[in-house]
């Protein structure tokens, strides 16, 4: 009997199931650490939160001490420290969501609920959060209870889904929308990575099978990879000119090609699935619906930089995708396709999903590494690379997974069919998210290089009715704000930094006057301030002083010098961390109050009037 | 070599080496709050950060991280360095409490420093300053205020790197960081007392000296820890004649950067203790040190004559040079030839750390076996007590005498001894000493003088002349200088060493390193 008065050591303790679990966490990992946020998964799962008996009993179990799992606890925001309702309710609050009326729907669940976000109903059934994007922009609202989610809800939709739960019904994934199509914009392009769940996407969450997949030739680039030179495979690569879908687009095969050629121990290849820039879906959608195509990149990818292992670093919210994946990683597994000797060449690789536990910043590579060997997301600085020095201080790449999946087509169709489609340098196509109040938010396979507007007039059927688009986010949170008269840039590496922003991850979100260009701006501040991992001094005070310098412009208490000052506390901190976060963030508010500054200076004029004593009104 | 050109001068460097490590090989001490020599680097304060001129891009670098390459242009001074760490200071100042009013570490606050040199003169945060526990008990002797801490984790690092065990942590993420212990949880390492050394501001305090003075009262004098037998280099931070703060000293050669909390904590009383012996005592009256000696010499002398045996118990904490005039004083005395013993009891060695405490608690137990003192265990000890006519104890830790003796002398600070002595002669405390001292390694280092003792008392090396003038020496080296020098001499090799030349670190001497013939 613990001093407390609660049984949960001892719980935890008898738990055999529990015990064995984590032997087999801890077997897919080099080392034992790894496997520690999985295990603080497993034991909340068990519990529903992580008390003071649960860190103590994990910390045991890893060879540490508690404090040190409490920090790790604690710098995650999936992880609970107070007890949590039987059902999670989380309703995402970034940009595509608060847009289509994320912030109704969270009103409405309080009302309903009767308590505050943040809090759990007396019967114990419900707890009611908010959560920085989802990765759900093109079904907005998306809200996840036990992080099963529901897309495209609204105050009634989110009403019913909890009378449901409550008389009994438990929560499952929704079923899958199609993509739209976009037929006018698709004319005359060749479509590789969303072809396949388009034809063959089956049951409701429209998911291709192993056995469609091995029918429409999947599998086919890895045998064909099986019989060439690796170095001939990171060639091809080369050749293609594919650059990464992370963000940064740093070309792929220059990347591999950074990886020693004679191992002097494992390599690694890791697949960053941790998909957390607002307005960006995309490897989402790839993993529920296409996940060989994936594993067989994942598995070309590994064999060309001469790795044995693969980690997807999948972003904790996303249960059902790796659940998804983890299915198809044993159907792969059962055919040959992984494992031991994979399709009898005597290459082996093997493949893991890891899941995160809530924290952006751990789609920075370094910091991905870092989390994936059980530690906080910190970005690590540089040099050592990756290359030389990753996870677990071996050689290691980190790609993304949309990066991974267009590399089955290369290795099949080879480099130059591959740029038949996008620009001379940003070759091949994107999957391009078109999120915010358009007609048919979705995501849309197009070659790199096509305009904004195509994708937001053409493709998503522009404007809803009653909309005015005012400002548009090219490629998620950290590309910022542009303005109507961008709509033609082309959404390419190159085109973007004539208007000083980048390509990102392709996922745009539009601004209509109603929700307005500062509170599109607020949303990423307070997101960045929220994200940041706190390590460097400048990005983890500067981001706090920017979200509440921000925020003023929403109380009405902002002076115009606060813009400037705003800026200010940002370049402190750019160029000046261990990771680019502070540019993340510092770039797109910069360009935000440069193509709006109107906007701002608009909240602050008012202000001023309104504070103008009623004495100095009569003189 | 390969070389980089460090403020316009080229500066060699072995490979692997930092920018940091590399300057500081200069003397050039670039601001840091995260990088600490003992640690791993993190590079996350990013106050050390340095104009890079090439190769590549001029850009700006943390030089705690930046490896050297050979040909690269470092200038650790210039508008861009300074308005990056103007920005640095301004973002830990944002939320700070500035109480530096209030704060122990006001004074030696490398916020404060670094604020001074590069700070902005007028702060633009108009919003409130977050609100922290200013008061967090982590430890025994430890308090955590965390609203001045500004993360950089040297803390965190040096529990888990240095003290073995991760008692502190980083909590939450981003703005809402906080270091913290697990709850319920305290620090329990025996070496706390170095957080609040490497805080480089004022938000881990020692509670022995939380508001006990303002730091610019305290004089340091740099001595060596007597608590057990590594010989820690520390400072003695002396106000009014009081030790109020006890240091560790970097030393490579001996302890590093850190110090023990025995070291740190278990001897202020020690070094000065509320009650000791006021003066020199004869059959229990108050006595001139003069009268005493010649009573003990004579005493020492008659013992001799009679033919009975003189047993001399020295401490393993005297200085060696303190344990030379013992030795010159007895041995040479014409009356006393070929009666004296000179010994000392066996100091157990049991229970080190594995850290920096041998688990051997005395300071010199080396001097005294390079000077040829005879190590008695318990059983020998008791055989030549019962066989001894006269002793003379100079040993703090023998605080009974079962055997009966005709002459007992007593030397000390304070001792229970004392009482049951014919004669007894007041010593002094370690922080009251000049001389040197050998650790286990055999590195001999300069204890200096940190107190002054009382009027009446004369000190050990006083002490020790007046008896040697009473039985007739001569000769005899008139200061801890002169002995040192006599001591290095009859070793060997002294190379025109003297006790004030003693380098800072240490030297292993060959008059430490032998067993003298006597």
């Amino acid at each position: 009997m613990s001093l407390t008065g609660n049984n949960f050591a001892a719980d935890l303790e008898g738990d055999q199931a529990l015990a064995e679990r984590f032997a087999e966490l801890v077997s897919r990992y080099p080392e034992k650490r790894a496997a520690l946020i999985p295990a603080l998964h497993a034991v909340q799962e068990k519990l529903g939160w992580l008390p003071d008996e649960a860190v103590a009993f994990v910390a045991k179990r890893f060879d540490t001490t508690p404090a040190d799992v409490l920090s790790v606890v604690t710098f995650y925001d999936m992880f609970h420290r107070e007890p949590r309702g039987r059902h999670d309710v989380e309703v995402c609050r970034n940009l595509a969501c608060r847009a289509r009326g994320g912030d109704q729907v969270v009103s409405r669940l309080e009302k309903k609920l009767g308590i505050q976000c943040g809090g759990t109903t007396p019967d114990g059934e419900f707890s009611l959060g908010t959560f920085e994007c989802l990765g759900g922009c093109t079904e907005a609202p998306v809200m996840a209870v036990d992080w099963r989610y529901y897309r495209n809800v609204d105050a009634a939709k989110a009403e019913r889904i909890i009378d449901e739960i409550r008389a009994g019904r438990a929560p499952a994934q929704e079923p899958r929308g199609e993509e739209p199509d976009c037929p006018a914009a698709l004319a005359g392009h060749e479509i590789y990575l969303t072809k396949r769940m388009r034809e063959r996407g089956q049951g409701e969450r429209l998911e291709v099978g192993l056995d469609d997949y091995l029918d429409s030739g999947g599998y086919d680039a890895l045998k064909k990879a099986l019989a060439m030179e690796r170095d001939a495979v990171i060639e091809v690569v080369k050749a293609s000119g594919l650059r990464g879908r992370g963000g940064a687009g740093f070309p792929c095969g220059v990347k591999w090609g950074f990886m020693p050629k004679t191992p002097k121990g494992p390599h690694y290849l890791a697949i960053n699935a941790d998909e957390s820039e607002p307005g960006t879906c995309k490897d989402r959608l790839l993993m529920e619906r296409d996940p060989h195509c994936l594993i067989e990149g994942a598995a070309i990818s590994a064999y060309a930089i001469r790795a044995e292992t693969v980690y997807v670093y999948v972003r904790g919210e996303y249960l059902y995708p790796a659940e998804t994946l983890e299915r198809a990683i044993a159907e792969a597994r059962a055919r040959g396709f992984l494992g031991e000797n994979v399709l009898g060449s005597g290459v082996k690789v093997e493949m893991y999903v890891h899941r995160g536990a809530g924290a952006y910043i751990c789609g920075e590579e370094t910091a991905l590494m870092e989390s994936l060997e059980g530690k906080r997301g910190h970005p690590r600085p540089k040099p050592p690379f990756p290359a030389q020095a990753g996870l677990w201080q071996r050689p290691t790449t980190v790609n993304n997974v949309e990066t991974i999946c267009n590399v089955p087509y290369i290795v099949l169709q080879g480099a130059a069919w591959y740029r038949t489609m996008g620009t001379e340098k940003s070759p091949g196509n994107l999957l391009y998210a078109v999120a915010g109040r358009v007609k048919r938010p979705g995501i849309y396979e197009l070659p790199l290089g096509t305009t904004a507007r195509r994708l937001i007039e053409e493709c998503a059927g522009g404007m809803q009715d009653g909309c005015r688009l005012i400002g548009f986010n090219p490629g998620g949170a950290s590309t910022g704000f542009l303005r109507p008269e961008h709509l033609d840039v082309p959404l390419d590496h190159e085109s973007l930094r004539s208007v000083k922003t980048m390509l990102g991850t392709g996922g745009i979100t539009v601004v209509d006057e109603a929700f307005g260009l500062v509170p599109a701006v607020e949303t990423f501040v307070r997101f960045f301030e929220h994200e940041t991992c706190g390590q460097c001094a400048p990005c983890r005070e500067g981001c706090a002083w920017a979200s509440k310098l921000v925020s003023r412009f929403r109380d009405g208490t902002a002076r115009l010098d606060d813009l400037d000052v705003m800026l200010d506390a940002l370049e402190h901190a750019v160029g000046r961390t261990i990771c680019v976060y502070p540019e993340a963030l510092a770039g797109p508010v910069r360009l935000g109050v440069e193509n709006f500054r109107e906007d701002f200076a608009r909240l602050v004029k008012n202000k001023a009037a309104a504070e103008k004593p009623a004495s100095s009104q009569e003189a | 070599m390969p070389k980089i050109t460090l403020n316009g001068k080229e500066v060699e460097f072995p490979a692997g080496q930092t920018v940091m490590l590399a300057a500081r090989g200069q003397g050039i001490d670039i601001p840091h709050y995260c990088w600490h020599p003992a640690l791993s680097v993190v590079g996350s304060c990013r106050m050390c950060q340095v104009e890079v001129h090439g190769p590549g891009p001029k850009r700006l670098a943390t030089a705690c991280n930046l490896p050297c390459v050979d040909g690269m242009v470092v200038v650790t001074e210039s508008p861009a360095v300074a308005r990056a760490r103007a920005g640095v200071l301004e973002d830990l100042l944002l939320n700070h409490p500035l109480d530096c009013p209030i704060c122990d570490k006001a004074g030696e606050c490398w916020l404060q420093d670094y604020a001074y040199e590069y700070g902005a003169a007028v702060g633009r945060n108009d919003f409130p300053r977050r609100k922290w526990n200013k008061r967090v008990d982590i430890a025994e002797h430890v308090l955590l205020d965390q609203e001045r801490c500004i993360l950089c984790t040297r803390c965190v690092r040096f529990l888990d790197e240095f003290a073995g065990k991760a008692e502190l942590a980083v909590l939450g993420r981003g703005a809402h960081s906080v270091i913290d212990i697990f709850p319920g949880i305290k620090v329990s390492s025996g070496y706390q007392g170095n957080l609040a050394d490497i805080c480089p501001v004022g938000a881990l305090t020692l509670k022995e000296f939380r508001f006990q003075t303002r730091v610019w009262y305290l004089e340091g004098t740099d001595t060596v820890c007597p608590s057990c037998s590594r010989g820690c280099s520390i400072t003695l931070d002396v106000r009014d004649n009081a030790v109020l703060r006890v240091r560790p000293r970097v030393n490579p050669e001996v302890n590093g950067h850190f110090i023990c909390d025995v070291g740190r904590f278990g001897l202020l009383e020690a070094f000065r203790p509320a009650e000791r012996l006021a003066g020199a005592r004869l059959r229990g009256e108050a006595v001139e040190l003069a009268q005493a000696a010649r009573a003990a010499a004579e005493g020492l002398t008659q013992a001799a004559r009679a033919g009975g045996s003189v047993l001399v118990l020295a401490s393993p904490n005297a200085t060696n040079e303190e344990l030379f005039l013992l030795k010159k004083v007895l041995l040479e005395a014409a009356a006393l030839r070929g009666r004296v013993t000179l010994a000392f009891r066996q100091v157990a060695e049991e229970g080190g750390d594995g850290i920096l405490r041998t688990g051997q608690n005395a300071a010199n137990v080396a001097g005294l076996r390079a000077q040829g003192f005879e190590e008695l265990d318990a059983g020998t000890l008791e055989a030549r007590l019962g066989a001894a006519r006269a002793l003379f104890v100079l040993d703090e830790g023998l605080t009974r005498l079962d055997a009966k003796v005709e002459l007992l002398i007593v030397q000390a600070v304070r001792s229970a001894l004392a009482a049951q002595a014919g004669v007894v002669l007041p010593g002094s405390t370690i922080a009251e000493k000049e001389g040197t001292l050998t650790n286990c390694d055999g590195m001999t280092q300069r204890v200096r003088p940190a107190l002054r003792p009382p009027p009446t008392v004369a000190g050990d090396f006083n002490c020790l002349l007046a008896l040697g003038r009473e039985l007739g020496a001569s000769g005899l080296p008139k200061t801890p200088g002169e002995a040192f020098i006599a001591w290095a001499d009859a070793g060997g090799e002294r190379g025109g060493l003297t006790l004030a030349a003693l380098p800072q670190n240490g030297i292993r001497l060959a008059a430490a390193a032998k067993e003298a013939q006597s």
